[in-house]
């Protein structure tokens, strides 16, 4: 993890500003369905974060996340 | 007045236009006006062949848009009744989904369901509990799947049988939460004359203009708004998937500049989206110039959401007059009002005392309820404002929306105590609250207190029964409502609470949490009253709009102080009758 960047707080920032709700208390290991994040939302926050790095998840990736952690990965594997 | 069937076959000989699908994957599809006939003919014999006949339903669940629109127009050429229902979505909650399917599935008595091969072992396990529901056996629904559907195409295509104005044409579910969504019976008639009102009456629109829409083709907006009124002026569309959009919104205002698109419609929600989450470097070639028609419906459209779309691209040449903001539903087919053409959006911000009181007087300061003029009805379309006793009222009385006229639908579905609470001679009753000003229709309400985020239907009732389920509510003492938001609409619970010593944070934070994971919705405040302070009816039925009113009066005694004071131009609405 030495020279990758962590994504959670921008995570944070980005579910925030889509749900209109804190999400303080999310580690990397939660559970997105658990924290209430719908499709469509869940559709926004990686469009917004592929959008501030300029990057792209393949559909195919997108099955897999469960966890923040687990877009997080996603995301800092194609910035990193 | 001809059929859509009819409009398709004419349009056969414009061989230079054509519609653009974009599938998920990112590739483009064209299929041209006289291709359209062809595989709409060539599909209405294949599923006559396949047993299906006139006056069948069949359900449709296709996520690709092409794939979508040629077997919704094969069905309607074979004469049968299309039944669009939504493809289930990445994470969606497959078990409120799967309800959905199964309701829709036995209450259309749907005699088959055309599918793609990655969803049909799923579907099956709901076609089977559906069909049973029904009373019937697994064999009477058949599974079609999409290329199941194509064929060989002829060079002189006929229709396997003829379909008249006053046979029905689809049956259009409406959107719920939890509720049972009821089936909207809409005939050949109501599609062709709400089709004239929107292409002619309401866009003027010629053959030389271009529509481009994400909308979900399932729904009335995308479905008659893009695949069925646009072909009645010969108009060329480019369709987008719906999650590409939300998940890249670019796309949207992209297409419209690459295809130059004239004429685009949607929901409040999208325009704060675009103007959110669209990037300088991602628009820095636009030409939105060619843009005549913005349309916004389908939910409370927001005033300072769509001036700031036009702000943050009219530097792209947005014109502020192409905004065009409209009011429709299901029930009437799709539109019922449009703004005028070529005016600027026009809004009136109202008196928020006169408002509770059921009258929209102007304030005489900035504070106030700002709302949209959503325009006036069409040509051969009534409109009137009723009050509780069912009499008309007068202009600027507020009261609920009632519409007669020639798309008004032919009722629900096998539901006849539905359809009776809402058709009475030929007036249909909106269940929207609003009020006229020499024609002009301004919407400020519902009647039935529904609640509608992000385009999904929220019926109070269902936030309530989660709300009280919660520890430290007292329960069934609560209340939902919805107030505008910066984006759009937001939840909002007044609840008593079980004790005085209640820690408010706590619970708080249990109901938006609760709430959030079974209904899906985000609540934006949860407000603590004391014990048996809940306004009521004298039947000790809640009192939801009073309530709301009293809240934004600073009328309801309050347990804990409220964090932060919602300011009063945003937190008045109207109460009303």
């Amino acid at each position: 993890m030495s020279d990758t960047k962590d994504l959670l707080p921008l995570f944070k920032s980005v579910a925030e500003r889509v749900d209109r709700r804190s999400f303080e208390t999310v580690t990397r290991e939660s559970v997105i369905t658990d924290l209430g994040i719908d499709s469509l939302s869940m559709m926004q926050i990686v469009g917004e974060m592929e959008t501030e790095f300029s990057i792209q998840i393949p559909d195919e990736d997108l099955v897999e996340i469960v966890t923040v952690g687990d877009l997080c990965s996603k995301v800092e594997r194609r910035v990193g | 007045m001809r059929t859509f069937v009819e409009v398709l076959r004419d349009n056969a000989v414009y061989a230079d236009h054509a519609h653009t699908f974009v599938r998920m994957d990112g590739s483009e599809r064209t299929i041209s006006f006289p291709d359209l006939w062809r595989r709409s003919c060539q599909r209405a014999h294949r599923l006559h062949e396949l047993g299906l006949r006139k006056g069948d339903r069949v359900a449709l669940i296709l996520p690709e848009p092409d794939t979508f629109v040629l077997a919704f127009m094969g069905a309607l050429t074979a004469g049968l009744v299309p039944v669009p229902m939504y493809p289930p979505m990445t994470l969606a909650k497959m078990e409120a989904y799967g309800e959905t399917v199964r309701h829709i599935l036995a209450s259309s008595g749907a005699r088959a369901l055309v599918t793609v091969p990655g969803l049909e072992a799923m579907l099956r396990t709901h076609l089977v509990e559906a069909v049973a529901n029904r009373g019937g056996e697994e064999a009477d629904v058949r599974v079609i799947l999409d290329h199941e559907l194509e064929g060989e195409l002829s060079e002189r295509p006929t229709a396997p049988c003829d379909v008249s104005l006053d046979d029905l044409a689809f049956l259009q579910f409406t959107s719920g939460s939890t509720r049972k969504p009821k089936g909207v019976m809409v005939t050949h008639r109501n599609l062709s004359t709400n089709a004239h009102a929107i292409m002619f009456d309401g866009l003027r629109a010629t053959s030389r203009d271009r529509g481009v829409s994400w909308l979900p083709l399932y729904h009335d907006m995308g479905l008659i708004g893009f695949v069925v009124a646009p072909l009645y002026a010969q108009v060329q569309v480019k369709f987008l998937p719906t999650l590409n959009f939300i998940r890249r919104p670019a796309i949207w205002l992209d297409a419209i500049h690459r295809f130059r698109g004239s004429i685009t419609f949607a929901p409040n929600f999208a325009f704060a989206l675009a103007a959110r989450a669209v990037s300088d470097e991602q628009s820095k070639d636009w030409d939105l110039s060619c843009l005549k028609a913005v349309g916004c419906g389908a939910e409370p459209i927001q005033p300072a959401t769509l001036r700031r779309f036009v702000e943050r691209f009219s530097a792209k040449g947005l014109r502020p007059e192409a905004l065009l903001p409209c009011y429709g539903l299901a029930e009437a087919t799709l539109a019922v009002t449009f703004a005028s053409l070529p005016d600027p959006m026009r809004t009136e911000t109202l008196d928020a005392k006169a408002m509770h009181g059921g009258t929209a007087t102007l304030a005489e300061g900035a504070d106030g309820l700002e709302l949209v003029s959503c325009g006036r009805t069409f040509p051969g379309f009534e409109l009137a404002i009723r009050g509780e006793d069912g009499g008309t009222l007068g202009d600027r009385a507020v009261g609920e929306v009632w519409v007669r006229g020639p798309s008004v639908m032919q009722g629900y579905f096998e539901q006849p105590e539905e359809t009776a609470e809402v058709l009475r001679d030929g007036w249909l009753r909106t269940g929207d609250l609003g009020y006229l000003v020499g024609g002009e229709l301004f919407v400020c309400g519902r009647a039935k207190d529904l609640i509608i985020l992000h385009g999904k239907n929220y019926y109070p009732q269902d936030i309530e029964r989660v709300v009280s389920e919660t520890q430290g509510i007292r329960p069934d003492q609560c209340v939902a409502f919805a107030r505008p938001g910066t984006e759009g609409e937001e939840c909002v619970i007044v609840a008593e609470a079980q004790t005085a010593s209640i820690d408010p944070r706590e619970v708080a934070s249990q109901v938006k949490q609760r709430v959030r994971a079974e209904l899906g919705l985000p609540v934006a405040e949860v407000v603590f009253i004391k014990r048996n302070t809940l306004p009521k009816t004298s039947s000790g039925k809640v009192r939801r709009r009073d309530t709301r009113a009293r809240l934004e009066a600073g009328e309801l005694e309050l347990l804990v102080a409220r964090k932060t004071a919602v300011p009063a131009a945003r937190a008045s609405s109207p109460a009303a009758v």
